[in-house]
């Protein structure tokens, strides 16, 4: 390869269809980790009052945790304060769709649920919500990532996924840690 | 007649056909290996940890 300006332009040319193969490349690997296996960052666009979620509507005490609904449909709903999830731990089947519903009354907060793509931020004034399936039973932290305080790193949850056969809610349609 | 001015010019010609190689293999080598770890997280860690929307 001599150095002539030729012989540069050449490789230069080279090295730049590497780059756009190995940009195309990454973009299919996005395309078809959403496509095949449904991994989509999580689009959820819902205000709430920050200032009365506890109080009424489905953010309120009573209406956390686990509730399956007449239709199967797995939801759990938590709130991020400084410094605890509300409630600490909530419990979920294996290899069904679950509904993670997030809100908070204070700042920002972000969660992750470790072993599993489950991510998102957790913004006052607005729902976070993210729909997964747990393929594997166990306990999985669910820590505060996004600084939040003096108290962030006190900040976790669990979430318990439990096999199907073990997952029992009461006639109300909830299910709780407890009593699962 | 060949000058020592023309041979280090020469000698220098000859460098500078080399460097632009091994800078190439040196750029390939350590991106090459760049893709490949994002490549092994992705499909390895990534792709296993489920389905998420």
């Amino acid at each position: 390869m001599p150095a002539t300006e030729e012989g540069i332009l050449r490789s230069e040319l080279r090295w730049a269809i590497v780059a756009v193969g190995m940009v195309s490349v990454v973009m299919l690997a996005v395309i078809y980790a959403g496509l095949v296996h449904h991994i989509n960052p999580p689009s959820n666009l819902e205000t709430i009052d920050p200032n009365t979620l506890h109080l009424t509507g489905e953010f309120t005490e009573t209406n956390l945790g686990t509730q399956v609904t007449a239709d199967g449909q797995v939801t759990s709903r938590l709130v991020a304060t400084q410094f605890a999830f509300q409630p600490q731990c909530i419990v979920v089947p294996t290899n069904r769709p679950v509904v993670l519903r997030f809100a908070t009354p204070d700042v920002i907060h972000g969660i992750l649920v470790t072993g599993t793509n489950v991510n998102t931020m957790v913004v006052p004034g607005y729902v976070s919500q993210v729909e997964t399936v747990f393929t594997k039973t166990g306990d999985l932290l669910m820590p505060c990532h996004e600084f939040c305080g003096l108290g962030h790193s006190e900040m976790l949850a669990t979430v318990r996924v439990v096999p199907e056969s073990e997952f029992k809610p009461d006639s109300n349609g909830r299910a709780s840690c407890d009593i699962r | 007649m060949t000058t020592s001015h023309d041979r280090e010019e020469e000698a220098l010609a000859h460098v500078m056909g080399e460097v632009p190689r091994g800078a190439l293999a040196l750029a390939a080598l350590t991106v090459g290996l760049l893709f490949l770890i994002w490549f092994l997280i992705y499909a390895l860690v990534f792709l296993p940890r489920g389905m998420v929307s």
